[in-house]
């Protein structure tokens, strides 16, 4: 007899809860012309997007789906609904948001968060926002934050014409136009030159209907010497048909600016999350992504950096839980186009109970992008035999005055250190789950202590002894 | 025609360019290579397609029963069946080596592959008996009084020549492939390798790419058998505006296995180089370890190096590591380089023939390292003027 260890599924109990579905409104299932006017007429969409629906409903049409990564043969367009307004307008008050969706929220921490740590929040109910608000000290120092709907018609409506999916074009890919196609929600940010926003706004993206999709656009302009930590977290109830989630993020990164974006996501089991984000950097600028995989049946998740300005800097920190029925395919994507630029990549990710975990990169340096440094490591954790985790880095360097240096490795807990504490007179069980909860700790102390926390409670490593 | 080889075992974004390659290449006739055999070994010439059932037909016991589709993915070899359609449409014999159960060859089986631009494609099969050992050493190379020096640039030239090996090697037997590329700079390459190894036995694969416009490398290599090993050296000189593409696969499946491919080159020039390697562990190859280095030297702006390190896993008991150092040299090793009296020039050649001469010392044939020696001497001072 071998004693095994046990690594329990993330206790998903406290995402998994369902509304009844009270929706005001929402379109048939498939994506037509019909369905996208529908959707841009329900906005209230000046022309230019109107159009670029349409044109992007094209594009779609035109390309085909990605020959590599995992399978996405259970998603169907036409049972997938792209849109559905949920019953509220959005409000500046979680007093005014209906009962329903506000428990939600609540269930999910979000109104507590906003009074301890955040600077402002923006709270998604399936397509639109429902709350969003934001501290009058930091809107006193110009900062914006609000709805992409508002933000596209407001004050701000040129800077957002000239940004909208100019860095992820509806081109870039297949789920990328049917973004551009269908969009709705998500929030707008804008950060004046050297304002810096000292405690994180936040977004949060909950999808309640069966069937249904999510595509969300996130546009955040920080400006020249300006500093921003901003938040995603994103869930859904578990249903026994495909929900799709393609949302966009883009992300403008000014000349000595800082941006932090940070994701938690645990969509449910069912959602096929095909979202593609991406980040301008300017001169001396830095992105820094923080990424926890958690949940969706199939992912495909590989933010991008392009480092367009001389010194700018980009750092990924990311982790990646496989349990059963998942296939979540993540990692990340740096373009070095300038001079002195550097990356640090940063992954783990933990395979069990037959999911499949793959980290896929690439790291391109460009002719001019000379003495430009990466350094990418990623490492792999195999909880049993019925798994599976693969490791798909590319590098195109283009430039000899590069220094790139990349490490993979993949294995089992180590015999060693599991021997090692249990010299210690630490027991199995416990020493194999201190190794696991240790190697997720990069990302975690990443993170806010209460997104640390609600990270741990995702993974949840219970470790039990049992005959095996 | 063209020909698509040298496919990644898993495909990524499309944009990179490195799932596959394709080739224009131009009708092959059969080849011929000069041999050289101990007497332990014999080696005769069969129709290619003959010699290509007869390896399906091994069926090691412990898979007897397996599938047609089981068989036709472990003889598979690293650049694909676009090569082996190739290979069969030339009507090109192999040439079909044997060792005897047991017996160590005495000396080194030579095989000379002379590149006179008649486009021709050779076949090899290695039958490597049970404890049986063999070293073979093969020379690509134009013919005696024919320079290999740099007549046209990459995009210029047209001919071409193929070569395909294919081992079996049986229960604790072992295998030692020296391959040394060293043909003229207006001639192109297909080199294709595919192995099997059953229980207990081992493959050493030396590879030196010192010659050639544009080089296409193949190698999957298939660890079925328990405690088989699998080691892959592989030195590079590309420069001007030649080309190299790699796609090197080590398949594990059976227990305890151990693979290990290391790369190390240098780039020069316009030099365009595109290293695939794999690490593929099957379930069930519990106890196995992979590991994957590559260290390329950058001399000139102008070159291009795409890297793409696979590690595969569907085993949870297994150790599969890769490294990979692209750059320049370290500026504190060439400051003190510089110190000792080198200039900035001579440290880059003298760091690239390191590289080489590394490779070079890991080839267990005395004569073979000698000849090597000697000609790396040659080349070193024709480019210096002498």
């Amino acid at each position: 007899m071998r004693e095994k260890s046990n690594v329990n599924d993330i206790d998903r109990s406290i995402y998994d809860f369902r509304n009844e579905e009270k929706d005001a409104y929402r379109v048939k299932e498939g994506l037509t012309p019909e369905i996208v006017e529908k959707i841009s007429s329900e906005k209230n969409d000046p022309v230019w997007m109107q159009l670029f629906r349409l044109q992007s409903l094209q594009i779609y049409n035109e390309l085909k789906a990605p020959d590599w990564g995992p399978s996405i043969e259970g998603l169907n367009m036409d049972d997938i609904v792209t849109y559905v307004r949920p019953n509220t307008k959005m409000s500046a008050k979680w007093s005014d948001v209906p009962e329903e969706i506000k428990d939600t929220f609540e269930k999910l921490g979000i109104p507590q968060a906003e009074r301890k740590s955040l600077a402002g929040v923006g709270a998604q109910y399936d397509s639109e926002l429902v709350y969003h608000n934001v501290r009058r000290e930091v809107e006193e120092q110009g900062v914006v934050y609000t709805d992409m709907e508002s933000a596209l018609t407001g004050e701000y409506a040129d800077m957002v014409r000239k940004h909208f999916m100019k860095l992820v074009t509806p081109r870039d890919h297949k789920f990328a136009a049917l973004h551009g196609a269908v969009w709705s929600g998500g929030s707008f940010v804008y950060v004046p030159p050297g304002v810096s926003v000292e405690i994180p706004l936040q977004s949060y993206f909950r999808l309640n209907a069966p069937g249904a999709g999510q595509f969300e656009h996130t546009l955040i302009i920080v400006g020249e010497g300006a500093n921003l930590h901003f938040i995603e977290g994103c869930s859904a109830p578990k249903y026994n048909v495909a929900n799709l989630h393609a949302g966009c993020v883009e992300l403008y990164v000014g000349k000595n600016a800082k941006l932090r974006y940070s994701t938690i996501e645990n969509w449910s089991k069912n959602m096929y999350n095909l979202n593609t984000k991406r980040a301008k950097v300017e001169q001396g600028g830095t992105i820094e992504w923080v990424s926890g995989s958690f949940g969706s049946h199939v992912s495909y998740l590989y933010p991008m950096s392009v480092l367009n300005g001389e010194g700018a800097r980009a750092e990924f920190t990311g982790i990646t839980f496989a349990g059963k029925g998942q296939n979540l395919d993540t990692g990340t994507k740096v373009v070095h186009n300038a001079p002195n630029t550097t990356s640090y990549i940063n992954t783990k990710s933990i395979s069990k109970d037959g999911g499949i975990s793959t980290f896929r990169s690439s790291v391109v340096v460009k002719p001019q992008a000379k003495r430009s440094r990466s350094a990418v490591s990623c490492q792999s954790l195999m909880l049993d035999d019925i798994s599976r985790s693969d490791t798909i880095p590319a590098m195109d360097i283009r430039t000899k005055d590069a220094d790139i240096g990349h490490e993979a490795r993949i294995g089992k807990i180590s015999d060693d250190a599991v021997f090692y504490l249990m010299s210690r007179g630490i027991a199995q069980e416990e020493a194999r789950a201190m190794i696991v909860s240790g190697f997720a700790d990069n990302v975690s102390k990443e993170l806010p202590l209460e997104y640390a926390v609600e990270m741990n409670n995702l993974i949840r490593l219970e470790m039990k002894g049992c005959i095996g | 025609m063209e020909i698509n080889i040298n496919k990644l075992p898993a495909r990524t974004f499309n944009w990179l360019g490195m799932n596959e390659t394709t080739v224009e290449v131009p009708e092959f006739i059969s080849g011929v290579m000069k041999e050289s055999l101990p007497c332990e070994v014999t080696c005769e010439r069969k129709s290619f397609d003959e010699s290509l059932d007869e390896v399906h037909s091994n069926k090691s016991a412990g898979s007897a029963d397996a599938d047609d589709n089981f068989f036709s993915a472990v003889y598979e070899t690293g650049m694909g069946k676009d090569f082996d359609s190739l290979i069969a449409r030339s009507k090109a014999e192999s040439y079909v080596l044997k060792t005897k159960p047991g017996i160590a060859a005495s000396e080194a089986v030579r095989f000379k592959i002379e590149t006179d631009g008649e486009n021709s494609v050779n076949s090899l099969i290695v039958n490597a008996a049970k404890d049986s050992s063999v070293t073979i050493v093969m020379d690509y190379a134009p013919p005696e009084g024919v320079s290999e020096e740099n007549h046209h640039e990459a995009e210029d030239s047209s001919d071409m020549f193929g070569v395909q090996t294919r081992i079996e090697a049986d229960t604790g037997s072992s295998v030692c492939l020296v391959q040394i590329l060293r043909h003229g700079a207006d001639t192109s390459c297909l080199n294709d390798i595919g192995a099997v190894l059953k229980d207990g036995a081992s493959l050493n694969v030396i590879q030196l790419v010192l010659g050639g416009s544009r080089n296409y490398m193949g190698s999957r290599v298939v660890l079925e058998g328990d405690e088989s090993s699998f080691t892959s050296d592989i030195g590079y000189i590309v420069e001007n505006g030649g080309r190299l593409d790699m796609n090197y696969s080590a398949l594990h499946m059976g227990k305890n296995t151990e693979s290990a491919i290391n790369a190390a080159g240098v780039l020069k020039d316009r030099a365009f180089k595109l290293f695939r390697g794999t690490i593929d562990f099957s379930k069930g190859a519990a106890g196995s370890v992979g590991n994957e280095k590559e260290d390329v030297l950058l001399l000139d702006d102008n070159v291009v190096n795409q890297t793409i390190p696979l590690i595969l896993c569907a085993e949870e008991d297994v150790e599969g590591n890769h490294g990979a150092t692209i750059g320049e040299l370290g500026d504190e090793l060439l400051l003190y380089m510089q110190s000792r009296g080198l200039s900035r020039e001579q440290v880059y050649e003298e760091m690239s023939r390191a590289r080489i001469n590394a490779v070079c010392g890991k080839i267990p044939d005395a004569a073979t390292r000698e000849f090597m020696a000697e000609y790396l001497e040659l080349r070193g001072s024709k480019r210096n003027g002498g």
